[in-house]
């Protein structure tokens, strides 16, 4: 093989790689999957923390 | 072999080197097609077909680049492609939140009806860890296994997400808005139907006046309150002792004889977290003073596990048993009381139930001895004549100086009555119910069956439930709402007189729940666009605005007070609490002079779950795992019976029985229990449900199938029951067996080997060296010594403080991620806790001494099993722990083998995915998880590690103050929790700690000591109180 066959090769090699990671298995893996909802963390703001367990306010 | 060896075999002069060996007759005979054949490497015709130019033109450069290729894809193909979420820092940080430090709420535990203070920490914005909160005088900073374990409800993947519409037998998805409109057109439809609210305890003020304002607006509400274990009748024989108020609150600590009659409060009834610390207080290896605790039972309890002196008396003996005491007070002129006794006599008493007559003795001259500092305290389930008969006792000895003034017990709404009930069945029955609300309650479950709740639901026209989780209760309503959790929830409690504490969320609703005030405040706003999140936080604030805050002449303006409030979790009323009036003399009259018949056959008595409470934690896979307390079964409840019963019935451990109440019945498994009386079968209730999810459901029998409207819930002691036995088996799984008593070989054997070292108080303050006698001399080791140099950490235990509840463990395991095994691995004896706690008899079979030990990683200077492991997974540290590295074991197992206390877990599975189908491995959990402890996976042996993370966590606190690190910086997790405060840890080498005095007590030892393996957990040997006579 020559030179540019060699790379022609392998970067054709690469770019089909990464379509073929992103593009079927993702798309039927959100089709599976995709309705489950994340669940979100959020702090309620009007709740008052502390940073220490002996900690009194008053 | 050689062509020119001699030609004839058949020679007779042919000797050893002339002799012609040949492996055929060809070759015998010299066939000429075998010697040519000889010449050719192939057989015949193998080559013919071959040509080189017919082969495959591929090459062997080819060949590889192809399976280069091939394996390339395949790789890529099977990697992870799940989509694993970004890892980026906050782009806008809450103020709250510094990454890597926790923060910590104050809040209120709403798991039952104490409501303790809890301090709930966060990492992240997630709680990952509860404990008490040290502000709360009640709790004082400790908090029960179910408070602990409340956690995993919280990321329960099977909480209800949305709210459900029943469609015939399924449930269908609805929006929040249709669900409202439904109901709010419901009720505004009633007229004169009744509308009924179900709830458990009222605990909070402000949800009080939601339900009041409820009613305000439909005006046909009412609202009915049960508690499946309550103290409805102690209260109901107090009000007639005393005219009015509840039971008082009791001074435990400065009680020198205590005398419990069917009364487990170290294990379940009232708030046994204050109840503990209370007891132990006056059990202290200090000041050698020592109570006296006598417990009359009819099942072994936690209480009666920590008793003195015990007798086990079938519980309708008991109100002779305390007339008889009355009697025997009176006759020697120690108490007056103007009653009639004659008919009873202790001594009759003990001959006739075959009692120790010298201990009854002993209590008496206790009682005598002790007036006006003793207590005698009557279980919540015992008929309400033997309450009558213990007040009076109690005021004739004077006891009422125990009787506590700075605070009392608070009923906001009182509980509802049997009658009540029957009356509100009958109304469904005859249609006139519009609607019944579930609020946070599942009486499907809890009423007893011959009440008839469930099929009189199906004739109301709106059944709503309001839930955390699917239940029996929802599985049979129209609709069923999905409520906030615990910490995700504002609210307030006031369960004593003088403190009201509040309940914050910290975190906000994981899913599309909302909060039950706030669903009852749209349906009296009329609308469902009244709903928003912060509905119920204004309408609290408000009513403590309105309400509570003027009552406290706080100096603060309000602002500042509410959120002084939220911070500290708990404020102090100004309300007084009066002193007990002198009891009603004519209360006399309610006692009867006549002894009642014993009655025939068998008597069950139903009992609170120590682990699940009434049932509704049975959905927490940590609990049903939790062993109970004195028979170690997990995840089943049992028929527990006297070995003499067994005998009677032809029963074993294991064997299903049928027990038959007036028709009622259920089949379960028997266990042959020491300490239970004969002729009783003691039963827990909470388990057996159904359409509970994954974890609760088909575990263990439901017995509530047993309660009858006659005795619910005024009484849960049923005779003139029969037991049948069905032959069947069903395996218990219990994570500590017990050894014959009969077995000479294994008798007392903890005691034998020094595992257990007990003495007597008396003994002790007659010899304080006895333990230390027993001490093995300066043992010789192969093994240079470890050197100390800074801080050294060890443990001391004290086994007379230590009541063997489990709180510790339960603690554990939410501290260090702890899986769920199952029940079928706890059968194989592979359960994972890090601590257990170790429970030995000795004595008889029908009264055993019950001794408990924690057990749990003794952190050897010298430990076995880091000379064992190939990979060197093991090792010490230079502050005295044994460390585990979790990424070199490779699991041999060896440690586990050599270590002597048994410790040492290993993940036979990676049990998150081995346990009920993954379900351990739901996303959601890895909220739950401490991100500060490993989460150790399969092959891999773990055990306890002191905490090394709040180690770690001290040693960065203590360099980033630059100042050294000391022992009282760290406290373990079982340490945190322990209500009693047994567990002491700290730094070895520092001689002026509080914790050097425990590490070096003259009641100190160390287990297994004579192995020189050095341990470096000390236990404090356990004392009992029993007569110097007896010594």
């Amino acid at each position: 093989m020559n030179r540019k066959k060699f790379f022609t090769s392998i970067s054709l090699s690469a770019l089909g790689l990464a379509l073929f990671n992103n593009f079927p298995i993702n798309v039927i893996s959100k089709m599976i999957g995709g309705n489950k909802k994340e669940v979100k963390v959020k702090i309620n703001p009007l709740a008052v923390s502390r940073t220490k367990i002996g900690e009194k306010n008053v | 072999m050689s062509e020119n060896k001699s030609d004839n075999i058949n020679s007779s002069s042919s000797t050893q080197t002339d002799v012609n060996y040949w492996r055929s007759f060809e070759d015998l005979y010299k066939n000429p097609e075998l010697i040519e054949a000889r010449n050719h490497e192939f057989k015949n015709g193998t080559t013919d077909d071959f040509d080189p130019l017919q082969l495959s033109s591929i090459s062997r450069r080819k060949f590889l680049a192809l399976l280069g290729a091939s394996a390339a894809l395949a790789g890529t193909a099977c990697t992870d492609y799940r989509d694993k979420g970004e890892i980026v820092p906050y782009n806008v940080k809450p103020e709250e939140i510094t990454i890597g430090k926790p923060n910590f709420y104050a809040s209120t535990c709403t798991v039952c009806p104490n409501a303790c203070g809890i301090l709930i920490r966060t990492r992240e914005g997630r709680p990952i860890k509860v404990d008490g909160n040290p502000e709360n005088p009640v709790n004082k900073g400790k908090i029960c296994a179910k408070g602990q374990a409340n956690i995993l409800n919280l990321y329960d993947p099977e909480r209800l997400s949305v709210p459900l519409k029943k469609n015939d037998t399924r449930f269908d998805e609805i929006s929040w808005k249709e669900a409202d409109n439904y109901i709010i057109k419901v009720l505004n439809e009633a007229d004169d139907k009744e509308i009924v609210i179900i709830t458990h305890t009222i605990i909070s003020p402000t949800t009080l006046k939601v339900l009041e304002e409820f009613k305000q607006k439909y005006p046909t509400t009412k609202i009915y309150s049960y508690e499946l274990f309550n103290d409805s009748i102690k209260n109901s024989a107090w009000q007639k002792c005393y005219g009015s108020g509840n039971y008082p609150l009791l001074k435990w600590n400065e009680a020198k004889v205590i005398v419990s009659l069917e009364s487990d409060f170290l294990g379940v009834e009232n708030n046994r977290i204050e109840t503990a610390r209370l007891f132990t207080e006056g059990r202290n290896v200090d000041t050698k003073k020592f109570n006296r605790l006598y417990v009359i039972e009819s099942s072994l309890s936690l209480t009666g596990l920590n008793s003195d002196y015990r007798l086990r008396l079938r519980p309708e003996a008991q109100y002779e048993f305390v007339m008889s005491m009355i009697n025997e007070l009176k006759n020697k002129g120690a108490i007056n009381i103007n009653t009639d006794t004659s008919s009873f006599s202790l001594n009759s008493f003990a001959l006739k139930y075959n009692l120790k007559k010298e201990t009854l003795n002993q209590l008496v001259t206790d009682l005598i001895s002790n007036k006006g500092k003793a207590i005698i305290d009557a279980g919540n389930s015992l008929p309400e004549n033997v309450h009558i008969a213990v007040n009076l006792l109690n005021a004739a000895l004077g006891n009422s100086n125990l009787y506590r003034t700075d605070a009392a017990k608070n009923e906001l709404l009182k509980l509802s009555s049997t009658k009540d009930i029957e009356e509100l069945v009958s109304q469904m029955n005859d249609g006139k119910v519009a609607a019944v609300i579930h609020f946070d309650c599942n009486p499907v479950y809890h009423f007893a069956k011959d009440l008839g709740y469930e099929d009189a639901l199906k004739k109301v026209g709106a059944i709503i439930s309001l839930t955390e989780k699917e239940s029996e209760t929802s599985f049979v309503s129209n609709y069923v709402l999905p409520i906030n959790h615990n910490f995700e929830a504002w609210g307030d409690a006031q369960t004593r007189s003088n403190i009201i504490s509040l309940q914050q969320p910290v975190i906000a609703p994981l899913k599309n729940t909302r909060q039950k005030e706030a669903i009852l405040l749209t349906w009296i706003d009329g609308k469902a666009e009244a709903f928003s999140e912060k509905l119920y936080y204004d309408y609290l604030m408000k009513n403590w605005e309105t309400s509570i805050y003027p009552t406290l002449n706080s100096v603060l303006d309000f602002k500042q007070f509410w959120l002084g409030a939220l911070h500290d979790g708990i404020i102090y009323t100004n309300e007084i609490t009066n002193n007990p009036t002198a009891i009603n003399s004519n209360a006399v009259t309610l006692l009867k002079n006549e002894i009642s018949k014993t009655p025939e056959g068998y008597t069950v008595v139903l009992k609170e779950s120590y682990q699940i409470g009434d049932g509704r934690l049975a959905g927490n896979g940590w609990l049903q795992e939790l062993p109970h307390p004195i028979s170690k079964i997990t995840w089943d409840n049992y028929a527990a019976v006297s070995e003499k019963t067994c005998k009677t019935l032809g029963v074993k451990n294991n064997d299903v029985v049928e027990v038959i109440i007036e028709g009622r019945k259920i089949s379960l498994p028997v266990f042959m229990q020491a300490g239970t009386a004969d002729n009783v079968i003691s039963i827990e209730l909470g388990y057996g449900r159904e359409h509970s999810g994954t974890v609760a459901s088909g575990v263990g029998f439901n017995a509530n199938i047993l309660l009858s409207k006659n005795n619910f819930h005024n009484s849960l002691i049923y005779s003139n029951v029969s037991i049948n036995k069905t032959g069947d088996i069903y395996e218990l799984a219990s994570s500590q067996e017990h050894y014959s008593f009969d077995d000479e070989r294994t008798k007392d054997l903890a005691q034998k080997r020094h595992i257990i070292q007990e003495g007597t108080v008396a003994g002790y303050i007659k010899n304080p060296k006895f333990i230390k006698e027993k001490q093995h001399e300066n043992l010789q080791s192969v093994y240079e010594p470890h050197q100390y140099n800074g801080v050294k950490w060890g443990m001391a235990i004290d086994l007379n403080k230590c009541t063997g509840c489990g709180d510790c463990v339960a603690a554990c395991n939410v501290e260090n991620n702890i899986p769920i095994v199952g029940k079928d691995q706890v059968l194989k004896s592979r359960e994972m806790q890090w601590l257990r706690i170790d429970r030995y008899y000795s004595g008889t079979a029908d009264d055993p001494n019950v001794s408990i030990q924690p057990m749990l990683c003794q952190h050897c200077d010298q430990a076995p099993c880091e000379n064992v492991c190939p990979v060197a997974a093991t090792s010490h540290s230079p502050d005295g722990l044994n460390q585990m590295v979790y990424n070199r074991c490779v699991g041999t197992r060896y440690c586990s083998n050599n270590c002597p206390y048994k410790v040492r877990r290993f993940n036979f599975f990676n049990f998150r995915d081995h346990f009920k189908n993954a379900y351990q491995e739901s996303p959601i959990f890895a909220l739950m998880q401490n991100p500060e402890v490993t989460v150790r996976s399969r092959g891999v042996m773990e055990k306890c590690t002191f905490c090394v993370q709040r180690i770690s966590e001290a040693k960065a606190e203590a360099t980033y103050n630059q100042r050294p690190l000391k022992g009282s910086d760290v406290t373990t997790a079982c340490q945190d929790t322990c209500s009693t405060n047994a567990i002491y840890f700290g730094d070895i080498n520092n001689k002026e700690s509080e914790f050097y005095k425990y590490r070096n007590h003259e009641l100190g030892y160390y287990v297994l000591e004579e192995l020189n393996i050095k341990p470096n957990v000390t236990y404090i040997a356990k004392l009992r109180n029993i007569n110097l006579e007896e010594v």
